[in-house]
């Protein structure tokens, strides 16, 4: 699904990737991991086309994403669905109007069915109806995710990047959310990439992941592969998710 | 005779308003039978959207005790169809309907947010001035590194936006004037005249306005910022008045530079009519202003600065209060704006009043 090849970058003097390859495969719920400015998100970022991709490449759909045409971009947008760590919901629409514009934009349909299939995926993501026309600052914040998520599914996208999907939110919900994104996967046949740093998801949600340490790629595997490897670094990552849980 | 509707092909979102018409059609035909069947044989792809289409009418069926049955639906579909099925929501659209009683409430509402906003920035007004007398008896609590750090960029930054813009006002006015004043055959009166009306009303006023243009918006955004990222509450908590430490700076920065930055707008728009009468009429630098000597009094341009300090009041009050009103990042924008057009709005008017009782008091 993508395939990130020599992936190097670097901003003036610190480098944020050196040499990273990995490859995310059809259907499965990747996790980048790594702590705070080890590069997470600029790599999410390149995958998504936000951040300029400065020497290596990075396959997406089987396109690459260097020298992509115009219309293979459009192609691929319209196939993925993102979601922001902080939902980036439309501050001037209400949910629903947040949920249909894309539909609105990329379909000739009547006003009722998009408006059927934005309070249906609402319902979906475990929002009630009257949550429908409420605005994004009168959400709370796990309630801006799940707004956020159903946007990002508006189209049936057959790959999902969630940034920090669970931050922020309470151990109950961001339970309910891990579960959410885990159910989804099965049900519609999603590939999901995300970044987590919450030790809950890595054990039961994630299929495979990678860890980013000082702008290497230090593991790929399941976190049965990583707990028993005698790698340093990774058993104090993972340690340390735990002990920041603990917390 | 029992119908059957044929799902065919890609129910996709792109390609779906193709068969809304069909499926429409063949509900109405039906809508009074006993029994349908939707056949799902030839069906190729069907995404969310086409499925919930398809449910859309499902449920019309069922709402009126039509009994539809489903054929050759591949465990794909069919999971697709119970998944959304299970979280399919029909809201009827609401029309807004404007009525009289709608009108009323609205007046009604905003009569009452407008005298509770009068209310609040009445307080406001109050609570800035017993701090400031608060301050005058407290002089070392006076924050001056910030209050000259205003000035600074409320004064000295604008300087060249203020030389130029008055710099023509000044010109095209002595311009005008001059060629108007020539079919009498009296250009020269041209120099008071200008001169006068310039550094009474002219001058003051579009300094003033320019002010408010660049500071009132730059007060609101700012204090706006703050307010949102939740800077204003850690100063509360650390028990940092926020009036003594940003709204007072950019008051007082405001009321001590306006007077200066209106002289200098008066001898900038004096040097825009030298010019032009130098050019235009061909009164030589030291005539015009012997003559200015000798028919503009001092008044004229003491009243002009006299008035300054309360347009520097008026605008720093304004931005700062539509600051402080903003409750979330989608109101800067809204409120910015606010604070300008209000702003501008007071200059003119209270220029107009000053205006007046000045006349009638010969001053």
């Amino acid at each position: 699904m993508i395939e990130v090849k020599n992936l190097s970058t670097a901003f003036g003097k610190k480098i944020v990737h050196d040499d990273i390859s990995l490859d995310i495969k059809k259907g499965e719920i990747f996790g980048i991991l790594g702590g705070s400015g080890s590069g997470k998100t600029v790599l999410l970022r390149q995958m998504i086309m936000l951040d300029e991709i400065q020497k290596g490449n990075i396959t997406i759909f089987g396109h690459a994403i260097k020298n992509m045409s115009p219309r293979h971009v459009e192609y691929v947008k319209r196939n993925w669905g993102v979601l922001f760590q902080f939902g980036a919901l439309f501050s001037s629409m209400n949910v629903v109007e947040n949920i249909s514009i894309m539909l609105k934009e990329y379909t000739k349909l009547p006003q009722d069915i998009i408006q059927d299939i934005a309070y249906t995926k609402m319902h979906m993501v475990g929002l009630e109806s009257h949550v429908g026309k409420l605005y994004p600052e009168e959400l709370s914040g796990g309630m801006k995710k799940r707004a956020a998520l159903a946007r990002s599914l508006a189209l049936d996208p057959d790959l999902l990047f969630l940034d920090e999907p669970t931050s922020g939110l309470d151990p109950a919900s961001a339970k309910a959310f891990d579960e959410l994104i885990k159910e989804l996967r099965d049900l519609l046949g999603l590939t999901v990439v995300m970044i987590t740093h919450e030790v809950n998801t890595i054990e039961n949600v994630l299929d495979r992941f990678c860890i980013l340490s000082n702008a290497k790629l230090v593991f790929t595997g399941n976190y049965t592969e990583a707990l028993n490897t005698n790698n340093d670094t990774i058993h104090k990552f993972l340690k340390q998710s735990k002990d920041h849980l603990g917390k | 005779m029992i119908e059957t509707f044929h799902i065919s092909g890609h129910w996709e979102y792109h390609k779906l308003d193709a068969f809304i018409h069909a499926i429409e059609e063949f509900y109405s035909k039906t809508k009074n039978s006993s029994k349908v069947i939707f056949d799902f044989s030839d069906a190729k792809e069907i995404d969310s959207s086409g499925i919930i289409l398809i449910i859309k009418f499902l449920t019309l069926y069922k709402r009126n005790n039509i009994e539809v049955k489903i054929e050759n639906i591949s465990s794909k579909h069919q999971d697709m169809l119970d998944l959304y099925f299970e979280n399919y929501v029909h809201v009827d659209i609401i029309n807004a309907d404007v009525t009289q009683t709608r009108l009323l409430e609205d007046i009604g509402k905003n009569t009452i947010e407008r005298g509770e906003n009068f209310l609040h920035f009445t307080f406001f007004i109050g609570r800035l001035f017993s701090m400031f007398i608060y301050l005058l008896f407290h002089p070392s609590k006076i924050r001056f590194k910030a209050l000259i750090n205003q000035m600074d960029i409320a004064a000295i930054q604008i300087l060249p936006i203020i030389a130029l813009a008055l710099f023509l006002v000044g010109f095209v006015t002595a311009y005008q004037g001059a060629d108007q004043l020539n079919n009498f055959g009296a250009a020269i009166i041209v120099i008071e005249m200008s001169t006068m009306s310039m550094f009474r009303e002219i001058a003051p006023f579009l300094a003033a306005v320019i002010v408010a243009g660049r500071s009132a918006s730059s007060y609101t955004a700012q204090i706006a910022t703050m307010k949102i990222s939740e800077e204003i509450s850690a100063m509360r908590t650390m028990g940092f008045d926020v009036d003594i430490f940003l709204i007072l700076p950019r008051v007082l920065a405001l009321i001590f530079v306006m007077p200066l930055l209106v002289f200098f707008a008066d001898m900038a728009s004096l040097l825009g009519e030298m010019v032009i009468v130098k050019y235009h009429l061909g009164i030589p630098y030291a005539q015009f202003l012997d003559r200015i000597y000798e028919y503009v009094e001092i008044r004229h341009i003491l009243l002009g600065i006299f008035k300054a300090p309360l347009f520097g009041l008026l605008i720093a009050i304004i931005g700062c209060y539509r600051g402080l009103q903003v409750r979330s990042g989608t109101d800067i924008g809204r409120y910015t704006t606010k604070a300008v057009v209000d702003s501008i709005f007071w200059l003119i008017i209270i220029n107009a009043l000053i205006s007046l009782l000045s006349i009638e008091l010969g001053f």
